[in-house]
């Protein structure tokens, strides 16, 4: 039996149903449970059949001649005869709710405590109760301090996981666009090397027959074996021809290296170590390097327009809004399942804000999906391809950077988001949001700014 | 000059046209090279002709290398072929062996000898294949898979090397009635059931607690080069993989737990595919194997050692 229901109880003897009420008054008179509202009625069985308050017997009492007139008769007539019963065998918890659902104001009586079969055990104060509600009450709170504390430890944790996997994703398609100019450069640089053995052959066969000519004392036989010396390494090397073509491995190669140096330069514009975390910044610079760090998911896929309009400078911390672009333009390349991708990005100032928008001729996002795709979690890929945070990851990049990022979006035409971020320096830093902040402007309000892409034939 | 025609084909597939350039460029001297970057095209051309060998990348716009491959495989069979990938998911190297049953599977940067000794030693396969082809067409045979002429022998067994009791139940499910299936729980069982049975497929996890069965797996497609391979593991090592198929040429990749009904197929194309071998010997060349540079069989016990030395696999 718990514990914390024994120390509420209080063992106070019970009156019987055929003692008179002349009785029972001198039981009140008499005391030792003055902190009892009342006292219990038991039948032969001792088991509960009602009870008679302090306050229930006063106004009997204050009745003229009352005493006179049922001082005799047995209290049952005057008892409460449905007072609040709780067995010591349930839960402390079911017992709080049963005496706080059953309680009636002003508090008058306590209620009766019965053991497991039925008889009468005792009285339980009801403000007892109360204070054990209390008590409970801060319990759980602490717990719920403490579990919350945990959800925004193992929150970081997954935002980290979706960093690192986001992370992973973009290193592999960066190490493809690396290795195959290495493939071919490395390739190159070899055969290369190989040709310039042969040539060195060549060259010192020529040498050979060179100096056999200048030589006073070579035989005609000499100079014979010379020329045929070259002649067999002319067969199988064609040195105006392979030289030609060693040009071309050339240009190959330094074009594979040039491509090697850009990626390289990308991704260190993308993380921007070496840049102050807020700054001026031109964010079609910005464009431009989401778009070489994420052009693995892309170029198989889609064809980019871009229109810029010249656009200010914005305060804002570079890599994070990188990061946006690159999540907001693979989910674009993500949601195209057919080959004639498009992707139209364009910049435009309006009012106060400077925009960019990324617009797709992908699957379009069903209408019940739209009101969740901000909520961190909320995912329709499969398990392992993404975690749900990286759209709420960049909601919350935005708003910290007091700007807006809403969707337009129509099922089988397409999606365009819309990212806006303030031209001046927000007041505020992070503008507040309740979840309901959240949710982005209806979509018809953008699709009637401007189209979105049709898929073409 | 030389007759082009007397070079066999190579056929490149790759949507970079420096790759397929500086590649065509290292073996033109030995090979006719045919170039594009459309696996489409790719088909049509190994249709068109005897193509020895093509090699594809994965990543392309019109249609990934593992489809190329698999559609190559499908309308020629006797061409080998080769991945040549920057960067391939794990489920691309698990499609390359299952789907496109590759020769190689080469990663760029590639290092441009072990390339030229794996083109070549692919065009020696396909030479086999296309002349023995040649030769049951001409003697009235289907050209592809030779008539089962011969008095059917004892149906071959099945050997799985696993100690995991699940793993055996899937197997016995995948077996059909008349080959009998062997459970060896070690590596010595194993050896043991092969040298006394008549095993034609051997369905095997990679590792057992501590130990790797790698190094057996590939010692053992040199020792028998008619037993065809299925790995049933869990492991997701894409190196191990890579590694399995170009120096244990595993027929199969299936992983653990893994979809019962495909595992049966698996099973089946591998004993067709042993009866294959069998009839075509000049079809285990295809099976042969990268040297490899480390020693295949360290950490094993004089016994094993011993088993394979009595097949001239070298330890060292």
């Amino acid at each position: 039996m718990s514990s914390p229901l024994r120390a509420l109880l209080d063992p106070v003897p019970p009156l019987t149903a055929d003692m008179s009420l002349t009785a029972v008054t001198e039981r009140f008179q008499a005391g030792g449970f003055e902190r009892m509202l009342s006292l219990a009625i038991v039948d032969e069985d001792h088991r509960p059949i009602g009870l008679m308050s302090r306050h229930a017997l006063m106004e009997l009492l204050l009745n003229k001649y009352s005493r006179d007139l049922y001082g005799k008769r047995p209290i049952h007539n005057f008892m409460n005869p449905l007072p609040i019963i709780v067995s010591l065998a349930e839960s402390t918890t079911k017992v709080i709710s049963a005496v706080t659902s059953q309680i009636r104001t002003p508090i008058i009586e306590d209620f009766v405590f019965v053991e497991v079969d039925g008889r009468y055990a005792g009285l339980g104060y009801v403000a007892d109760v109360l204070k054990l509600v209390e008590q409970r009450l801060g319990q759980r709170n602490q717990a719920l301090a403490h579990a919350n504390q945990e959800i925004k430890a193992s929150q970081a944790h997954l935002v980290q996981s979706e960093k690192m996997a986001a992370l992973g994703q973009m290193v592999a398609g960066v190490a493809h666009e690396i290795n195959t100019p290495l493939g071919y450069v490395g390739n190159n640089v070899q055969m290369a090397e190989e040709m310039l053995g042969q040539i060195h052959t060549l060259v010192e066969a020529y040498d050979g027959l060179f100096e056999g000519l200048l030589s006073e004392t070579a035989e005609p036989h000499d100079i014979e074996g010379r020329i045929q010396t070259i002649a067999a390494i002319r067969q199988d090397f064609d040195a105006v021809s392979d030289l030609a073509d060693l040009t071309e491995l050339f240009n190959d190669a330094r074009f594979g290296l040039k491509q090697i140096s850009d990626i390289v330069l990308s991704l260190k514009n993308f993380s921007r170590v070496d840049r102050a975390a807020t700054d001026q910044v031109d964010l079609i610079e910005n464009i431009e390097t989401a778009l070489t760090v994420g052009y693995h998911h892309l170029k198989n896929k889609v064809t980019i327009e871009k229109r810029f309009e010249p656009i200010p400078r914005v305060p804002c911390s570079p890599s994070q809004i990188n990061q946006v672009l690159l999540n907001v333009m693979t989910n674009a390349a993500q949601a195209i399942d057919h080959d004639q991708g498009k992707l139209l990005i364009r910049t435009y100032t309006r009012g106060e804000f400077a925009c960019i928008s990324i617009e797709d001729n992908g699957s379009g996002i069903p209408a019940a999906h739209v009101a969740h795709i901000f909520e961190p979690f909320y995912t329709t890929k499969k398990v392992g391809e993404g975690t749900g945070l990286g759209l709420s990851i960049s909601y919350r990049i935005i708003k910290d950077h007091g700007g807006d990022i809403r969707l337009a979006t129509k099922e089988g035409v397409g999606t365009r988001f819309e990212i806006s971020l303030p031209i001046t320096s927000p007041t505020t830093q992070s503008t507040p949001d309740t979840p309901t902040a959240r949710m982005p402007s209806p979509p018809e309000e953008l699709l009637t700014d401007e189209p979105v892409l049709a898929r073409s034939a | 000059m030389i007759d082009h025609n007397l070079k066999p084909t190579l056929l490149l597939v790759d949507d970079e046209t420096r790759i397929t350039r500086s590649l065509k460029m290292l073996f033109r001297n030995e090979f006719n090279v045919l170039t594009t970057d459309d696996g489409h095209e790719a088909i049509r051309l190994v249709q068109a002709q005897p193509v020895a060998v093509v090699i594809s990348d994965q990543r392309m716009p019109m249609m990934p290398g593992v489809e190329v491959l698999r559609g190559i495989r499908e309308a020629s069979p006797h061409t080998m072929r080769l991945l040549l990938t920057g960067y391939a998911d794990l489920a691309a190297v698990i499609g390359s062996v299952n789907e496109g049953e590759i020769f190689r599977f080469l990663q760029k940067p590639w290092d441009t000898e072990q390339i030229r000794a794996d083109v070549r030693a692919a065009a020696h396969v396909a030479e086999l294949n296309f002349t023995a082809a040649a030769r049951r067409a001409q003697s009235g045979q289907n050209p592809v898979m030779a008539e089962v002429a011969e008095v059917p022998e004892a149906c071959p067994g099945i050997l799985l090397l696993d100690r995991d009791p699940a793993a055996y139940e899937l197997v016995k499910r995948a077996t059909p009635p008349n080959n009998p299936l062997h459970w060896a729980r070690n590596l010595d069982e194993a050896l043991e059931l092969l040298s006394t049975q008549n095993i034609g497929v051997l369905v095997t996890d990679v590792q057992d607690g501590q130990a790797s069965h790698v190094g057996a797996i590939k010692a053992l497609k040199q020792s028998h080069p008619q037993l065809v391979t299925i790995v049933l593991t869990q492991l997701r090592d894409y190196e191990l993989l890579v590694e399995l198929i170009n120096q244990g040429q595993v027929f199969r990749f299936h992983p653990k737990p893994g979809h019962v009904g495909t595992f049966v197929k698996n099973v089946q194309s591998a004993l067709d595919y042993h009866h294959v071998l069998q009839t075509q010997p000049e079809l285990q060349k295809r099976h042969s194997v990268a040297q490899s540079v480390k020693p295949l069989l360290t950490g094993l016990s004089d016994r094993v050692m011993g088993y394979f030395r009595r097949f001239g696999v070298s330890g060292n």
